[in-house]
């Protein structure tokens, strides 16, 4: 069938404002803040056969779950319960379709004169779904049996109404019953107005027109996508990613391949699942690579997922942290295992977008990686029962860019819309006061542009005698999971800190507010990053978040950046001499620039001591290397002769392009702490990870940089199509 | 009465209206003078003296009201050219401007642009960092004194502010709305030490809760604060040494004015009022027939402005974003997108998509037609090749327009690629920027829980009645208003305001509210906007207040602006508060959303003071013949959608109808600044105030 552009811009626009007017509902009606504030929820259209072809730019892996939910229906139900004109069905199983037990998801088919037409869906993460643990991590869980209750879908609503039975079934378990059951009334008024405006525009254009619409707005899209995925050179990019959870440390592989007009995401060699609670099943694995291709490739046109899907490829292995195998437990999947997904598709998407000329602007160094993840319960300073997760942690670095630095505070790749509450919302909703809340010094991975540095708060226990229970559930503590690009440093890891028994309820009365840890007296304790602790009314609880990572060497970058990043508080003059070789004066308001000069050449020249594996002599004197490929700014295959090489930008051949470049370079392995002041400075599990930079032997430029297990192998980080 | 001058400086047109002491209207406009908006509002006074035939001086002697709005706060913000700004807040907080609760990446951004993050940036900061001073001092939510201000630290921060050559200091120290000694204390010792700097308090300013919100207020205020005190007191004594009598009134974009003295000291509520005069206007012009509900329709330039009137009633708008900072104020709520007669049509490289918006070809070097230099084809262009337009005499000859390169340009760049032929393509330009409108006002209005067929759509800016008969429609409203003066709509809204005060401030209660509370509450903000009032000369039968609370239910976000009963508050009146609450909500959230478990409270308590001045009267004129045929001028091909094909189409004079004249469409009525288009099966007539009525079936 033929439409015209005009009728398909018309009816496409039209899908867009119904999405939209669907996730305004859930904000309308929901009353939980995480949705209402944190935006963590997303809606989505999709086609009578279960493909997502309109999603909203909230958290978007919610979109892959309901591709999920309503492919499972279709393949379970059509018999028994059926799927009928008027039904709803409710799920939060990571094994159906949801990414954790805490996002729950509510389809709906659209009926069009009695003829299934479409699929609308939202998902909304619920502050408590039962189980053992408070919140949303049972600590201590070995598997799905010990934490919130998976629900495969369910008929809650059944032609026209909630079924009576199963809310209260389904609200009885929860422990914020009353907001878990609002958030249900806000899923199903944002179905419901989908649903009605999908049906209104069959009535005006004809129902084969508007389903011709959502079939074509998914080619458009795949369309799109290989168009761009054909400017970008072939080749594969690799990363080796870690989750830090409960002294194990369960290595994360990928491999990623474009090839012609197709991705391919390997996970394979990813460490088998976890007796806990960070796996992800393969809707969540799916999720992570979604997010981060929207977001690297996707910037051009409305989120159609099933377009872009199409082109996408994804190999993993069945019982593995990141393609879980029931019953390994999954609470915890969306701030662990899923986000590991995130971060290794990010980085490995950064290298391909640098390695073309057409789309390099278009890649960021990844974005902050887990959040400090931690959930409050207790009785508030009104005498009532509160229970509540603070969600300042969001606001970890943006990744660096090729052409600026990356956003201070920026939020995180998976939900660019989120935002923090005020710390006076907080303070009157909860018994907390804070001492600060600001930006952190020092967590910004350095490059030439530098990452966005990470948020820092601290906080007391304020008109109560104690908060009892404080969950901390955080990774990315023993090493930092966003790597730099092009030699780009890490950003910082997070940290969490206590301060029992202090001094700070004197020190207040003495009209003294303490500025950093350090000023104020008290027993030092770093909890374990997976606890269940309190705060009592002389303890003080602080911590750092996470960092973006940088992007270029940092001593490429441009003095005057430096200073005016010192000047702005974001960086140390201690870090500004030992990573950029900016020497500040002594005011720190401007740099001295004959020994910054000087100094930077003498890092240059320590770099060209470290040690090499192995050595090209190839006499480029009287040879014209010809230019096959980018790699990146610094990096350039070329042909000498008949075989190919990997040059570095001042014309020193680095090795031969069919081996691991980086054997061929000068590298220094050393402990994670040389990344910087914020890399795990409590070496909190001890000193598992190092940091390694590899540079050119003659220009010592930093061609990379990366965090690495003591004694893993070096990553062949890129391999072009021979 | 003596007679009214209103001026609104926009940013290419200075527009005036002048109503004479008989009631009589006229209109003119002046280029406007970025530089100094003075010159041009100077420029528009002599325009209307001459057309009056008389000189600027005793033009001005004889006015009872000179009011006029400015973009010049909204240019400086959004260009970051105002003062040198300090900000004082408390020790710990010094990010907060910066990190701007993450969100200020994207605050003000459509869609579009959100996705493509590799662009965002957070805001341009009008504050540096280095300027930005925390102070030991710190309060708590119940307004304690947790650690008193400390005087000598706060002494050293202000010496260094004025060191480093600020000359304003914006003062935001955490809860003091609740508790403003602090921030009392420090304006105090600013002041004993630099009584010339220009001080902005946020407890003042913006007493609400919020910390983000409230200091980017705040701060905004202060950096708007000295330049445009120089600049309105400067305007001011060029009017007062042309003749005129008495202060000059602000626009303020509460959709009311205040004295210059008062702008100067918070100019940032001078934010956003020329559109705010727009949505006065119609709220003016809609009373006199008797319209509760209005939706208002600006189409521009480059953007689309809506507005919505409820009850009578403005909507304010919750959290308005300016230059990435999004504010506390009481600013009438106006939501634009990029779709105005400027935008451009364009196809999407790959899927050869048609698109329109949002990117404008704005005033330079504007639609292809204009023969300025522009090259792509816009939605001007598309309603100059659909006939729409007179080739010959468009907007009254003031504009010359060339035909063939319009359709050359939609031919080469839209039709020849997607295989059609001009026409269908400029038809298909114009079908998708009228559905991108109908979106945006369906979103306004069904978003907001509200039925668009109890509203009529008040249709004004330069190409609005083009594409009204178009948009209306699809929305489903119930008719269209075309004022008369629909290009110079925000002038004429601004000379038919109100003064207005608003005074609001956070302190949180929770059900059942203390009565004693809240009469002290309301006493002290009521006595506030009287004093205000008073100043600005205001008797006291002459003003309105009206309280209002901002109210939610424990535990979620939406608050509900519910309404307070004036006079003394009883236990009765503060149990109806609770129960006008829960109606507000259903209303706007719909029917079992309510939440009764949880507990009700109130947070922003609000009072507005409307001070009523002296009006212009509007001359009802009386309904004559439905015969509109001595305003029939011609006839010309039109292309229409409905029809798919060209129409002759009838042609009217807008300024030869009267009254009571009907006429059917297909239609064009041209005037000197706008094009109404009547499409088939539509009926158009004038009403006693010389409105187009558009209506159909």
């Amino acid at each position: 069938m033929d439409i015209s552009p005009i009728t398909f811009e018309i009816i496409n626009n039209a899908m867009v404002a119904i999405n939209d007017e669907a996730a305004a509902t859930v904000r309308f009606v929901s009353g939980s803040p995480v949705a209402t504030d944190v935006f963590d929820y997303n809606t989505g259209l999709l086609t009578a056969e279960g493909d997502v072809f309109a999603t909203g730019i909230y958290i978007s892996i919610h979109a892959i779950s309901l591709e999920y939910i309503v492919k499972d229906v279709l393949r379970e139900y059509v018999e028994n319960p059926g799927i009928g004109e008027d039904d709803m069905f409710l799920c939060n199983d990571p094994y159906v379709g949801a990414q954790h037990q805490n996002d729950v998801a509510l389809i709906a088919p659209v009926h069009y004169q009695g003829r299934l037409i479409a699929w609308t869906g939202v998902a909304i993460h619920q502050l408590d779904v039962g189980g053992p643990g408070k919140g949303q991590v049972s600590i201590g869980a070995t598997s799905i049996y010990e934490e919130a209750p998976p629900v495969p879908p369910l008929k809650i609503f059944e032609a026209g109404r909630i079924r009576k039975d199963i809310e209260r079934e389904y609200l009885r378990r929860s422990r914020t019953p009353e907001i878990v059951g609002l958030d249900l009334r806000a899923m199903v008024a944002s179905n419901n107005v989908s649903k009605k405006r999908i049906c209104q525009l069959a009535e005006s254009y004809g129902v084969d027109t508007v389903i011709n619409v959502m079939k074509q707005t998914i080619d458009f899209s795949d369309k799109t996508f290989r168009s761009k995925l054909k400017d970008i050179p072939d080749g594969t990019w690799r990363n080796i990613g870690y989750l830090d959870y409960s002294d194990a440390i369960y290595p994360c592989h990928l491999a990623l391949t474009k090839d012609g007009e197709k991705l391919i995401f390997d996970f394979r060699g990813t460490a088998t699942q976890a007796p806990g609670v960070i796996n992800c099943t393969r809707v969540g694995l799916q999720a992570g690579v979604l997010c981060a291709v929207l977001a690297y490739l996707c910037y051009d046109a409305p989120w159609c997922p099933a377009g872009v899907m199409k082109n996408i490829e994804i190999i993993s292995e069945n019982g593995t942290v990141f393609d879980a195998r029931w019953p390994a437990g999954t609470s915890k999947a969306t701030t662990a295992a899923n986000w590991e997904v995130i971060d290794l598709s990010a980085m490995c998407l950064a290298n391909m977008l640098n390695a073309s000329e057409k789309y390099r602007s278009q890649l960021m160094a990844p974005w902050k990686s887990f959040s400090i993840t931690e959930d409050l319960f207790g009785t508030d300073q009104r005498g009532q029962n509160f229970g509540t997760f603070l969600s300042d942690f969001m606001a970890g670095g943006g990744g660096a860019r090729n052409f600026k630095d990356g956003i201070d505070t920026g939020g995180f790749l998976g939900s660019i819309s989120c935002a923090i509450a005020n710390a006076e919302i907080n303070e009157f909703y909860y018994p907390i006061m804070y001492l600060f809340r600001r930006q952190a010094k020092d967590t910004g991975g350095p490059g030439q542009f530098r990452g966005g540095v990470a948020i820092e708060t601290m906080y007391i226990a304020h008109d109560v005698p104690e908060i009892p229970f404080k969950i901390i559930h955080v990774l990315g503590v023993e090493q930092s999971q966003p790597g730099g690009i092009q030699g780009g440093y890490p950003g910082s890891t997070n940290q969490v800190m206590l301060k029992r028994d202090s001094d700070i309820c004197s020190q207040l009365a003495r009209g003294t507010l303490p500025g950093e840890m350090g000023d104020i007296n008290g027993r030092l304790e770093i909890p374990a990053p997976i606890t269940m602790t309190n705060l009592k009314r002389d303890d003080i609880y602080s911590a750092i978040g996470s960092g973006g990572a940088g992007f270029g060497d940092p001593l490429e970058r441009e003095p005057s950046s430096v200073v005016s990043d010192v000047i702005n508080n974001l960086v140390s003059p201690e870090q500004a001499k030992e990573t950029f070789g900016v020497i500040m004066a002594p005011d720190n308001k401007s740099f001295r620039p004959p020994e910054t000069s000087e100094h930077r050449e003498h890092l240059r020249a320590e770099r060209r001591k470290w040690k090499r594996n192995k050595d090209i002599s190839i006499d480029t004197r009287n040879i014209n290397p010809v230019f096959v490929q980018r790699v990146n700014d610094y990096l350039t295959v070329v042909q000498i002769g008949s075989e190919h090489f990997i040059l570095c930008r001042c014309g020193y051949v680095v090795s031969p392009a069919s081996d691991n470049y980086k054997e061929y370079t000068c590298m220094d392995e050393s402990p994670l702490q040389q990344a910087g002041p914020n890399l795990n400075p409590y070496k909190v599990g001890g000193d598992k990870f190092v940091f390694r930079r590899y540079c050119c032997p003659k220009c010592s430029l930093l061609f990379e940089s990366e965090i690495a297990l003591r004694g893993s192998p070096v990553v062949r980080s890129f391999q072009t199509k021979p | 009465m003596a007679g009214i001058i209103a001026i609104d400086c926009g940013g290419t047109f200075t527009d005036l209206v002048y109503v004479s002491s008989e009631g009589r209207i006229y209109t003119t406009k002046a280029h406007s003078t970025p530089s100094d908006f003075s010159e041009g509002t100077l420029n528009a006074i002599g325009n209307m003296a001459a057309m009056l035939k008389i000189s600027p001086e005793s033009l001005l002697d004889k006015l009872s009201l000179f009011a006029f709005s400015s973009t010049v706060s909204t240019n400086m913000l959004l260009t970051r050219t105002g003062a040198r700004t300090g900000l004082i807040t408390t020790r710990g907080f010094e990010d907060t401007l910066f990190i701007g609760r993450i969100f200020q990446k994207i605050a003000g951004l459509k869609e579009q642009e959100v996705i493509n993050m590799t662009l965002l940036d957070k805001a341009e900061p009008i504050i540096p960092r280095v300027l930005v001073k925390g102070v030991t001092e710190r309060i708590d939510y119940k307004g304690e004194v947790i650690v008193p201000l400390n005087i000598e630290e706060t002494r050293v921060a202000v010496t260094e502010l004025v060191q480093a050559g600020v000359e304003s200091i914006a003062v935001s120290t955490l809860w003091s709305f609740i508790n403003p000694e602090n921030e009392l204390k420090i304006r105090q010792l600013i002041r004993s030490m630099y009584p010339d700097i220009f001080i902005s308090l946020s407890s003042d300013l913006a007493p609400v809760i919020g910390e983000y919100e409230r200091t980017a207020t705040t701060a905004v205020n202060a950096f708007l604060g000295p330049v445009n005190s120089r600049g309105f007191t400067a305007l001011s004594k060029k009017l007062q040494s042309s003749g005129l009598r008495g202060e000059p009134m602000m626009m303020q974009g509460a959709g009311g004015y205040a004295t210059v003295a008062q702008a100067c000291e918070k100019p940032v509520l001078t934010l956003s009022s020329g559109p705010a005069g727009g949505i006065v206007a119609a709220r003016t012009i809609g009373g006199l027939s008797g319209y509760d509900d209005i939706i208002t329709a600006d189409v521009g330039g480059t953007s689309f402005d809506v507005g919505l009137i409820i009850n009578g009633q403005v909507e304010f708008a919750t959290r308005p974003v300016f230059g990435k900072y999004s504010l506390c104020l009481p600013l009438l709520d106006i939501t634009s997108i990029g779709a105005g007669g400027g935008s451009i049509a364009w196809l999407e490289p790959v899927t050869k998509r048609l698109k329109v918006g949002p990117q404008s070809a704005g005033a330079d070097p504007g639609p292809v037609c204009y023969e300025k230099g522009g090259t792509e084809p816009t939605v001007t262009d598309a309603d100059l090749v659909l006939g729409r337009y007179n080739r010959d005499n468009f907007l009254g000859g003031e504009v010359k327009i060339n035909y063939d390169l319009a359709l050359k340009a939609i031919q080469q760049k839209i039709a020849a690629p997607l295989k059609m032929s001009p026409i269908e393509a400029a038809m298909g330009i114009v079908d998708i920027v009228d559905s991108n409108m109908a979106s945006l006002v369906r979103k306004i209005t069904v978003g907001g829980g509200h039925d668009p067929q109890k509203f009529v759509l008040f249709s004004f800016g330069g190409a609005g009645p083009s594409h009204v008969c178009s948009f209306a429609p699809a929305v489903g409203v119930k008719h269209v208003v075309i004022p008369p003066q629909a290009s110079v709509f925000s002038a004429l809204g601004i000379a038919t305001s109100d003064v207005i005060n608003i005074r609001e401030i956070s302190d949180p209660l929770a059900y059942p509210f203390s009565v004693q509370k809240l009469n002290d509450i309301f006493e002290r903000l009521e006595n506030e906007v009287l004093g205000e009032l008073k100043e600005v000369g205001i008797a006291r039968d002459n003003i309105v207040l009206t309280r209002s609370v901002d109210m939610k239910y424990k535990g979620q976000v939406h608050e509900v602006r519910t309404v307070v009963p004036p006079g003394k508050i009883s236990d009765q009146t503060a149990e109806s508060m609770a129960v006008n609450f829960e109606e507000a909500y259903e209303q706007k959230y719909g029917k079992g959303t309510t939440y009764k478990g949880a507990g009700i409270q109130a947070l922003t308590w609000r009072v507005v003071g409307q001070g009523h001045t002296l009006k212009p009267t509007f001359k009802k004129l009386p309904m004559g013949s439905k015969d509109a045929s001595r305003a029939l001028v011609g006839t010309r091909e039109v292309y229409f959608s409905e029809t798919r094909g060209e129409t002759r189409t009838d042609i009217y004079e807008r300024d030869r109808l009267l009254p009571g004249n009907t006429l059917s469409g297909p239609a064009i009525v041209e005037s000197r600044d706008t094009t109404i288009v009547v499409h088939p099966a539509q009926r158009a007539h004038i009403d006693e105030y010389l409105n187009v009525i558009l209506r159909w079936d």
